[in-house]
C-alpha cells in the first residue's frame, strides 16, 4: 500500500519529552498496523500510544547509529543558513517571522472557534451563519481571505438536541485549514471515509462519541464546490464565560463533528 | 484560487508524502530549529529564490532516500531532518549559499560539527 509511506512525523522518542511531542511519535505505518477498522478510532488521539510504540526499545538499535547529539547538529545547521542567509543579504530575519507568524496566529484552527463561539453567544449569527456562511463570516474580525479562496465556498452544519454534523473530505485539497486548522492523518483515510458515510453512528462510537437514537445524524461530503464545517453545540456549565473564553474550548476535531466540545 | 503564498504552499503539501506534523490543527514543531526551518524555505520561496515546487520534489526525494534505508517504523525517522537536508540542497543549487560557507559556519555554531559530517 502506497500510502503506507506517506504521512510520518517527527522525531525520536528520546529525544521527545512533553505530552505535545507525543503526538509526533506515531508513524503512518504504526497507523495502519493498528488495524483496519483503526483509522476512525480513538486510539489515534493525539498523544496516544500505539502498541508497536509502547514496545520500542529505549534507545535505538545499533544499526542506525545517529550522531550523539542529533539534535545539535540539526540546530547548527538550521542556525547556519539562516545566519549566512540574512548576512548576505538574501533574506531578513522579518521575512522569516512573518512567514511564521502566518501560520501561527492568522490561520489556524483559532478562526473557525471563534465562528463556533460567537454562534454560541448570537442566537442570530447562528441562524446566519447556518443560511449564509460567507456572508456570516465575513462580519467577523478575522484575518483576510477567510471569506475568500479556501473559505469562499463555507457551509455550516449547525449541530441541535435533535442533529449531529459530521464531516467527512474526499481530497485533503478541498479541506478549509485557514479556518479548521490543517487536517489530522486519519481523515483522509479511505477506510475512515467509506465507513463514516455509511455507518456514521458506529464510527462515532469508535471515537467515544455515542449519539442516541433518537438524534439525527447528517454526513457531510466537503468537496471544491463546497466546504463543510460543523457548529458543535455549546457544552453545559459554561454560562458567563466570554466569546474568547468559549473559542479555547472549540476543538478542530468539534468541528468535523467526530467530538464533542 | 489561493490568497496568498502561505496558504499555498501548505496546502501543496496536504496529503502527500512531503506533508508536514501537525497537531491540533496546527504545525507541530518539536524544536526551535525545526520551525527556523520551515520558515526559511517558506520565506526564500516566497521572495522567488526559487519555485515551491522545486522544494517540494527535493524534500520528497530527501524523503525517499530516507526510505530506502531505513525501516519505514524506525523510531529515529524526523520530518525535518529531512526537511533541513533538501533545504540545503536547494539553497546549494540555486547558488544562494556555498557549501563550504555554509560548513564553516555550522562548525562555528556547534564545533563538534564538522568532524561528524560524514554520519548518516
Amino acid at each position: 500500500m502506497s500510502s503506507e509511506t506517506t504521512d510520518r512525523s517527527a522525531a525520536s522518542p528520546q529525544e521527545l519529552a512533553s505530552a505535545q511531542e507525543n503526538a509526533l511519535r506515531f508513524s503512518r505505518r504504526n497507523l495502519l498496523i493498528a488495524g483496519a477498522t483503526a483509522a476512525a478510532s480513538p486510539a489515534f488521539a493525539p498523544g496516544s500510544v500505539t502498541p508497536a510504540q509502547a514496545q520500542a526499545p529505549a534507545t535505538p538499535p545499533q544499526r542506525f547509529e545517529y550522531p550523539p547529539n542529533r539534535e545539535a547538529l540539526s540546530a547548527a545547521r538550521a542556525k547556519a543558513l539562516e545566519s549566512l542567509l540574512i548576512e548576505k543579504g538574501v533574506i531578513t530575519g522579518q521575512s522569516v517571522d512573518s512567514v511564521l507568524s502566518f501560520f501561527e496566529t492568522q490561520m489556524g484552527p483559532f478562526n473557525g472557534a471563534k465562528v463556533v463561539a460567537r454562534a454560541w453567544l448570537d442566537p442570530a449569527f447562528k441562524q446566519r451563519l447556518g443560511e449564509d456562511t460567507p456572508a456570516a463570516i465575513a462580519t467577523l474580525d478575522l484575518a483576510k481571505g477567510m471569506a475568500g479562496a479556501e473559505g469562499e465556498h463555507m457551509r455550516a452544519a449547525v449541530n441541535s438536541p435533535t442533529l449531529h454534523n459530521l464531516v467527512i473530505c474526499t481530497l485533503c485539497s478541498c479541506y478549509p485549514w485557514p479556518v479548521l486548522g490543517l487536517p489530522p492523518y486519519w481523515y483522509k483515510d479511505p477506510t475512515f471515509r467509506s465507513r463514516a458515510a455509511r455507518e456514521p453512528r458506529v464510527v462515532l462510537k469508535e471515537f467515544g462519541l455515542d449519539i442516541p437514537p433518537s438524534v439525527e445524524i447528517k454526513t457531510w461530503d466537503s468537496s471544491a464546490q463546497i466546504r463543510w464545517f460543523v457548529v458543535p453545540e455549546r457544552p453545559p456549565g459554561t454560562d458567563g464565560m466570554s466569546e474568547s473564553e468559549l473559542a479555547k474550548l472549540v476543538t478542530p476535531e468539534g468541528m468535523m463533528g467526530v467530538a464533542k466540545v | 484560487m489561493q490568497t496568498n503564498f502561505e496558504q499555498f504552499a501548505l496546502t501543496s503539501m496536504l496529503g502527500h508524502e512531503d506533508s508536514p506534523p501537525r497537531l491540533a490543527g496546527k504545525l507541530c514543531f518539536g524544536e526551535e530549529w525545526q520551525r527556523t526551518a520551515f520558515g526559511i524555505a517558506l520565506a526564500l520561496s516566497k521572495s522567488g529564490y526559487f519555485d515551491w515546487e522545486d522544494f517540494r520534489q527535493q524534500l520528497i526525494a530527501v524523503i525517499g532516500e530516507w526510505e530506502r534505508t531505513h525501516d519505514l517504523g524506525d523510531s529515529s525517522w524526523n520530518y525535518y531532518e529531512c526537511w533541513l537536508t533538501a533545504l540545503e540542497r536547494v539553497i546549494v543549487d540555486k547558488a544562494l549559499l556555498r557549501p563550504e560557507d555554509i560548513a564553516a559556519e555550522q562548525s562555528e555554531g556547534d564545533p563538534t560539527a564538522t568532524e561528524r559530517q560524514g554520519a548518516p
